[in-house]
């Protein structure tokens, strides 16, 4: 049978019970530091890896190393002209795309961010306005 | 080695190693610890003691956390699904629901719940989480084990790890359930583990999912498992962190646990030698188990964790040249492996290093993969396009890509485009164009013997100023005997490429080849695979299978395993079935003996003697060898048995051997005999070897070989071996000695079950004469004959021979029984007609009498009985006195 706190001596109760204390308290400042650096932290490895993911599936860096050259390596001037120009028309619109979807991640890890205070204001606001 | 086990004596401040057997170090004086090439990991009962009761706390915390997040998401649920359905009934006219909260009450326990699901999510964050990883370590360096072997340990450049803090939520919570009284339930605690998920598919896929079952009985009790102090719980933690980094974990896990109790405890090995098997197998399914759950994260590409591997993208195509032509007849592997998990090119790694470095050069980077059918060349060139896919390539091979040529629909589309040459120059000048290509060719001895009908110029021929002038890496795959045949005559070719031998995978890399394709296999069959009979299969491939090597015999092995598994409405694929295919496949019997087959074995002896008579010795030396060979405890690497019968003319040399295949190898006619008077000239190796000449028609001839190839579970024998020239008889110093030939065309042909018995009779006057003298002088003669036979036959030839037998020549006595072993064949032959027949006492004897020739042996008598005896009888048939149903006696008067 595993030992209970009411089977300690009165020693080894205070013991447990700072021990407890010290345990909650390390629960709250783990809560917080896990909300607000580990999981940030985590989301932003994850917006990093969409960055990659992106470029990568629209070709934007790629496409970068290689501006100058020329459309299927046809290098005739028409080869040439068209693959820069093709690069300038679809670059903007690839970066477009990709900076859209990280202002959307980063505008979800600022709400990540606002949550714990937000969910107090709306707590407090609706308890006020049953008070009322 | 990667890791090493030791302790350290605090009184005397020593350093020990602990190397095979596994203390349960229950002293404080001895701290045990684990050293890595990173770590130095170790562990207190005082830690232990403070986490156990910390973790006690963290558990109710845990439980109360769960409580409460359950009481404030429940409301909040219902309230926010209420909400939504009359939003939606509000937007389309409808009447709400009955039920509809106050928004203050929506909103109080929509915030609540968004608090408890916080709650939630860091409290199952937390759980996956552990405080310190085991570093992967690299191998140790010889130096540092001798250092550490010699008492001396400086730990100062490794990272000091507290084992305690690797250990995961699951099996915290198994150890704490499993102390009672601070001491650790050895058998609780094994108890414990066996409700674990991870532990039930580790047992299940082990195939010894009845193992909790054992529990109780047979020795797996609480006294064969005790409980020790807590103080012995740091040697089962060590002993875990060191299985963690064998099975490639990070930290220590439940199985780690379950197989460290079957390091440590006697009753718990003796379990696994009883189900014949060994920790490796657990180790490979633990092993098998985490990499199936790194498989399932590498579909999820947005796991920043996971290495992710560039595809190129929408304008990857834009950047090569136009391939129009050759997109027909080739397929893009770097593209096709992008979709690929599984792993290709395992066991290989150290080729594609080489393979790498010659692509890189500017100059001769053209590579070809040399090697056995079914070594896994192919599959190293979907490894090389893996490993660019990953990045993991030197610098000037980055963003290349591998273009596998398919020949053959070259040379079918060449009647569309003109001519074969007109087709290739067009794909080359793509190729050229497109820029960034490596061209792979499987089975590259294709281009030479092919040939444009127009020109009359060889692939090989059309592609030369290609490979010459380095246009592109080109890498090709070819057998040895392929090489040898087309490569080996054009020197130019020849020169143009880097060899790169790829030899048979290890049966580690098999075993790992198998395992990523269990998946796929389970799927297309609908069965499940039990890690033993991977084993097995890898094991029998390498003993039975010679046309094929590893990793493809074994893989034949599980998939005809399989196959055979699905049309019988199995669904387990274990060891026994594998053992099964093998049999049929090589018609050798792998399986265990059964009971049937065991009795037979016991009773061979006694069958033989019956039917070969006075040859007592020759027959118990046979069946000594056969024992030995079934039971799996002879020599595998040479064959069953190898006998040399010494004896005059009908004394059943070739008669025993006869008998052997028939009642042994269940088959008379599958004997392959060999009468060596035909081998009397040097030219008559072509007979055994097979034809030197390449051309198919010479090939058609049966040679030994072919033989020994189709029914490798025989017996060969060898007649009159005086009568073969000199350098045939050398042929057979190998076979003898390794059990194999190699035949002319450079396939090698195993002979390791089969039983080579060659006979001679050389020495046959002496012991015809020792009998004609006194029946007593046969030992003297016996030892005439061997010196005869020294003097006629080389040494090194008879040295490797098991056993020379000497059949001694027939006294009347062996003679009247052969006499009536042959009346009994002729009772037998009449039984079928329904006709019985008996002798009179003293026939037999009056036959071998009258029948006896000196130096003649047992000839004789079977032509007097079929002369005098079946004459007779048939001579009566015909007559009408003996007719179907009647009975005959054969009488003294009738033979004299």
């Amino acid at each position: 049978m595993q030992q209970t706190a009411l089977d300690q001596k009165p020693e080894a109760k205070e013991k447990t019970v700072i021990l407890s204390l010290a345990i909650i308290t390390e629960e709250f400042k783990d809560f917080f530091r896990w909300w607000y650096i580990e999981m940030p932290s985590l989301f932003v490895g994850f917006i990093k890896r969409v960055l990659i993911v992106s470029d990568d599936t629209f070709s934007i860096s790629l496409l970068f190393k290689t501006f100058f050259i020329p459309w299927h390596r046809d290098t005739s001037w028409a080869g040439i002209f068209f693959g820069i120009t093709i690069r300038i028309i679809y670059l903007p619109i690839a970066i477009s795309i990709t900076m859209s979807i990280i202002l959307t991640l980063v505008t979800l890890l600022i709400i990540w961010a606002l949550m714990p205070p937000l969910f107090l204001f709306f707590l407090f606001r609706t308890i006020f306005i049953i008070e009322q | 080695m990667k890791t090493i086990l030791g302790y350290n004596d605090k009184t005397i401040n020593k350093y020990g190693t602990i190397e095979s057997k596994l203390p349960m170090l229950i002293d404080e004086r001895y701290e045990p610890f684990l050293v890595t090439s990173k770590q130095f990991i170790t562990i207190r009962t005082q830690q232990i003691s403070q986490q156990r009761q910390k973790f006690q706390i963290q558990e109710s915390i845990r439980t109360f956390k769960n409580i409460l997040s359950t009481i404030l998401i429940i409301p909040g649920t219902l309230a926010a699904i209420i909400y939504t359905i009359n939003f939606f009934l509000t937007v389309s006219n409808t009447a709400q629901l009955p039920i509809n909260p106050p928004e203050w009450l929506t909103n109080l326990t929509f915030w609540l719940a968004v608090f408890g699901t916080m709650i939630l999510w860091h409290d199952t964050y937390r759980t996956q989480q552990i405080r310190t990883r085991i570093q992967e370590p690299e191998e140790l360096a010889e130096q540092d084990v001798e250092t550490i072997r010699r008492g001396q340990l400086n730990t100062t450049r490794l990272q000091n790890v507290n084992c305690i803090d690797t250990i995961d939520n699951e099996s915290e919570r198994f150890i704490n359930a499993s102390i009672i009284q601070n001491q650790i339930s050895i058998y609780l605690l094994l108890e414990n583990l066996l409700k674990d998920p991870d532990i039930i598919m580790l047992l299940r896929r082990s195939d010894i999912e009845s193992f909790k079952d054992e529990l109780g009985k047979n020795e797996i009790t609480p006294k064969k498992l005790p409980a020790y102090p807590l103080s012995s719980l740091r040697s089962i933690l060590i002993y875990a962190a060191e299985e963690a980094i064998l099975t490639g974990s990070d930290r220590i896990e439940t199985y780690h646990l379950f197989i460290t109790l079957f390091k440590v405890f006697p009753v718990l090995i003796k379990y696994l030698k009883r189900q014949k098997l060994n920790i490796q197998v657990f180790r490979h399914v633990s092993e098998w188990i985490i990499d199936q759950r790194i498989r399932s994260q590498k579909t999820r590409i947005f796991n920043p964790n996971i290495p992710y591997y560039r595809t190129g993208g929408i304008a990857d195509s834009w950047i090569y040249g136009y391939t129009y032509v050759l997109s027909h007849y080739s397929k893009d592997l770097t593209q096709a492996m992008a979709k690929e998990i599984s792993r290709y090119g395992i066991g290989h790694e150290s080729e594609m290093d080489e393979i790498f470095s010659t692509l890189s050069k500017v100059s001769k980077n053209n590579v070809l993969l040399i090697g056995e059918s079914g070594t896994g060349k192919s599959s190293i060139a979907k490894g090389l396009a893996q490993r660019i896919n990953q990045g993991k390539v030197p610098k000037s091979l980055q963003d290349m890509r591998i273009i596998q040529l398919d020949i053959n629909s070259l040379i079918a589309g060449s009647s569309n485009h003109g001519n074969l040459e007109a087709l290739i120059q067009t794909t080359m000048k793509e190729l050229s164009k497109a820029g960034n290509s490596i061209l792979y060719i499987d089975e590259i001895q294709e281009i030479i013997p092919t040939k444009d009908k127009d020109s009359q110029q060889s692939i090989a021929g059309i592609l030369l100023p290609y490979i010459l002038d380095n246009k592109f890496p080109i890498i090709g795959t070819i057998t040895y005997a392929d090489y040898k045949k087309f490569f080996y005559a054009n020197e130019s070719l020849r020169q143009s490429f880097q060899k790169i031998e790829i030899r048979e995978v290890s049966p580690e890399a098999a075993f790992e080849i198998l395992t990523t394709r269990v998946n796929e296999l389970e799927e297309i069959y609908d069965i499940e695979i039990r890690f033993p009979a991977i084993l097995t299969s890898i094991e029998l491939a390498q003993r039975y299978v010679y046309d094929r090597k590893l990793p493809d015999s074994a893989v034949n092995i599980i998939e005809s395993s399989c196959a055979s598994l699905q049309n019988n409405n199995e669904k387990i694929l274990k060891s026994s079935h594998v053992s099964r295919t093998v049999s049929t496949m090589t018609q050798i019997p792998v399986e265990d003996v059964s009971a049937e087959e065991a009795t037979n074995l016991l009773t061979l002896e006694e069958k033989m003697k019956e039917q070969v008579i006075g040859q007592d010795d020759a027959i118990h030396q046979i069946v000594e060898a056969l024992k030995r060979a079934r039971t799996g405890i002879r020599d595998r690497s040479k064959p069953i048995g190898t006998f040399l019968f010494l004896g005059p003319t009908g004394v059943g040399k070739t008669h025993l051997a006869k008998t052997i295949a028939k009642e042994y190898f269940s088959n008379e006619k599958d004997l392959i005999r060999l009468d060596m008077s035909e081998y009397k000239e040097i030219s008559s190796i072509e007979k055994i070897l097979g034809s030197t000449d390449s051309n198919e028609l010479s090939q058609t001839s049966i040679t030994l070989l072919d033989q020994v190839k189709r029914n490798p579970y025989t017996v060969v024998l060898l007649d009159e071996i005086e009568k073969a020239h000199t350098q045939v008889l050398d042929l057979f110093l190998q076979l003898l000695d390794e059990g194999r030939l190699t035949s002319n065309t450079g396939e090698t042909v195993n002979f390791n079950n089969t039983v080579i018995i060659c006979t001679s009779n050389i020495g046959s006057k002496t012991l015809l004469d020792s009998l004609e003298k006194d029946e007593t002088m046969f030992e003297e003669a016996k030892d005439r004959v061997i010196l005869e036979l020294r003097q006629k036959v080389k040494i090194e030839f008879l040295n490797r021979f098991d056993k020379i037998i000497v059949f001694a020549p027939h006294n009347m006595d062996n003679l009247e029984k052969i006499a009536i072993l042959l009346l009994k064949n002729v009772r037998l032959r009449l039984m079928e007609k329904e006709i019985t027949i008996d002798w009179e006492d003293g026939v037999a004897r009056l036959i071998a009498s009258k029948a006896y020739q000196p130096g003649l042996g047992a000839r004789p008598i079977r032509r007097f009985i079929q002369d005098n005896i079946e004459g007779l009888i048939a001579t009566k048939m015909l007559q009408g006195e003996i007719q179907t149903g009647s009975e005959f006696t054969i009488m003294k008067n009738m033979i004299e």
